[in-house]
């Protein structure tokens, strides 16, 4: 054996990797190589050293899987928000809408083809009896005018209802319908939409909106929180699995840099990861198996508990 | 459960399930990472972005390795592209978070000593030489596993472990004013 050989049974050596004739003949080695027998020495002294400094870790931080997994919760909102297949359907939408509010704006000419377009666009207003351009301008007018714009939720529902036939058409399971001026305001409180005339916005709750839901939360956020953005997740069946809502005080735009906003979320997933929760943030578990997130970086921990107390108790369901 | 057990649920979109895998891994990657990077600050930051990477290309996970040695190698990496951001940035174990075993001041000072010589000569080595240190001295990778973290052969794996030593043992020796490997 060489001193070449020897160095490489002792690194093997320290790993106890060495079957005993091997070990054998490095101890003939040593035993003739004064030199080696002084680097063996070091080698030993070395890697007790060295086992020593690798186990000095200090322990991970106890809430280090929760800090992971809210950025995981927020890539994935981003990601979601950033997608190319969402961002081309918004697109759509919104041409959609703006030709809808557009087309009645334009002169009406008898038996040409703008005419039965424009007929087409007008059965995707609220109005549908009073079907004339002035009836139907009236509300997109108004909406041009106001910067906090109260959106009709019947706009954006797959198939609205006309605000004149909602009169006349008893639903028995509702509260008594306030008068016209009242119902105004009552029906667009919870449905606010900060910045409505913001494409994104307007565009994402037409795809995804959920306005039962969104009613059934919307009351238990602080006073001057309006919805700023809401999404849903869907299962392979096309049923909701997951809603995501944005509130923010009012005025304010959502942006990767504000982080005003209240998050609260519901998921069908019941297995939260950690119940280690920050200050920021309440993740409880409801009747019903859904999985209740309250998040903000703004309002206090007592504030986020009774928000997410007050939630649990209103009977929430994703169907 | 297995790892892969989890993996799988995570990609049928049961994301929350991550979480038991950052349990289960949270103390080896932020070793792996405040061994290579020096201070606890930045191993937790970068074993945090090891986390997040390793979820975001989950997608990739080939189930042919284990989970544990594509974690470490997205560990590794994630470790590289610090160092390389941060070259002028040197890291030192900060002296007061050291902590020994020793009874007397005078023995925990001199265990505080050898504990920085240590530390000291490891930043001698290379980059893929202190990751392949510290993956088979304190993560206990066999040859084989780091082979795979570093996509070489074991053979070749071993050589570098074997390279790395003998430097490491080098300098830790010269330090000391002895003799020579």
């Amino acid at each position: 054996m060489n001193c070449e050989q020897a160095l490489e049974y002792l690194i093997r050596k320290m790993d106890n990797d060495l079957n005993h004739l091997e070990e054998k003949d490095l101890a003939q080695h040593l035993a003739l190589c004064s030199h080696c027998a002084l680097v063996a020495e070091e080698f030993e002294e070395s890697q007790k050293d060295l086992a020593g400094y690798f186990q000095d870790i200090p322990i991970v931080s106890p809430d280090f899987t929760n800090k992971v997994m809210s950025k995981i919760r927020e890539d994935k909102k981003e990601n979601l928000w950033r997608s190319p297949i969402l961002k081309a359907a918004c697109f759509l939408v919104t041409l959609g809408i703006i030709t809808a509010l557009a087309l009645p704006l334009l002169p009406k000419q008898s038996n040409s083809p703008k005419e039965s377009i424009s007929q087409i666009a007008q059965t995707q207003l609220p109005s549908k009896e009073e079907n004339t351009p002035a009836a139907i301008s009236e509300p997109v007018a108004e909406e041009q005018k106001v910067e906090q714009t109260t959106i009709d939720r019947a706009i954006f529902k797959e198939n609205p209802t006309p605000k004149a036939k909602q009169q006349e058409i008893p639903v028995p399971e509702e509260e008594p319908r306030p008068s016209p001026a009242k119902e105004e305001n009552s029906v667009s409180e919870p449905i606010q939409v900060a910045q409505a005339k913001t494409g994104n916005m307007t565009m994402m709750r037409t795809l995804v909106a959920a306005p039962s839901l969104v009613d059934q939360i919307s009351p238990h956020v602080p006073e001057g929180y309006v919805l700023a953005k809401e999404a849903q997740e869907k299962d392979e069946d096309g049923q909701t699995k997951a809603i995501h809502l944005y509130y923010l005080p009012n005025g304010e735009e959502l942006t990767e840099a504000n982080q005003n906003y209240l998050y609260i979320s519901l998921d069908q997933e019941n297995t939260t990861a950690s119940k280690q929760q920050g200050d920021k943030e309440v993740i409880q578990s409801l009747e019903n198996g859904l999985v209740l997130t309250v998040r903000s970086e703004k309002l206090e921990p007592l504030q986020l508990a009774k928000i997410a107390n007050s939630l649990l108790t209103a009977n929430l369901s994703l169907r | 459960m297995t790892d892969e057990d989890i993996v799988r649920l995570v990609l049928k979109g049961k994301q929350e399930r991550f979480g038991l895998l950052v349990e289960r891994y949270q103390q080896k990657i932020f070793g792996l990472c405040y061994k290579i990077l020096g201070n606890q600050q930045d191993g937790e930051d970068a074993a945090q972005e090891v986390f997040l990477k390793a979820y975001q290309k989950l997608g990739t996970f080939n189930f042919e390795a284990k989970f544990s040695t594509w974690l470490y190698r997205v560990g590794a990496n994630t470790c590289y592209d610090y160092l390389r951001k941060n070259k002028e940035k040197t890291q030192d174990v900060e002296w007061e978070k050291l902590e020994v075993k020793a009874e007397g001041p005078e023995e925990k000072f001199q265990q505080k000593e050898s504990l920085l010589e240590i530390e000291r000569a490891v930043k001698t080595l290379s980059a893929e030489q202190q990751t392949i240190v510290t993956l088979h001295l304190f993560n206990g990778l066999a040859y084989e596993d780091i082979a795979q973290v570093l996509q070489i052969t074991p053979e070749a794996a071993k050589m570098r472990y074997y390279r790395a030593r003998i430097a490491l043992q080098k300098e830790l020796t010269t330090r000391r004013g002895k003799v020579g490997a």
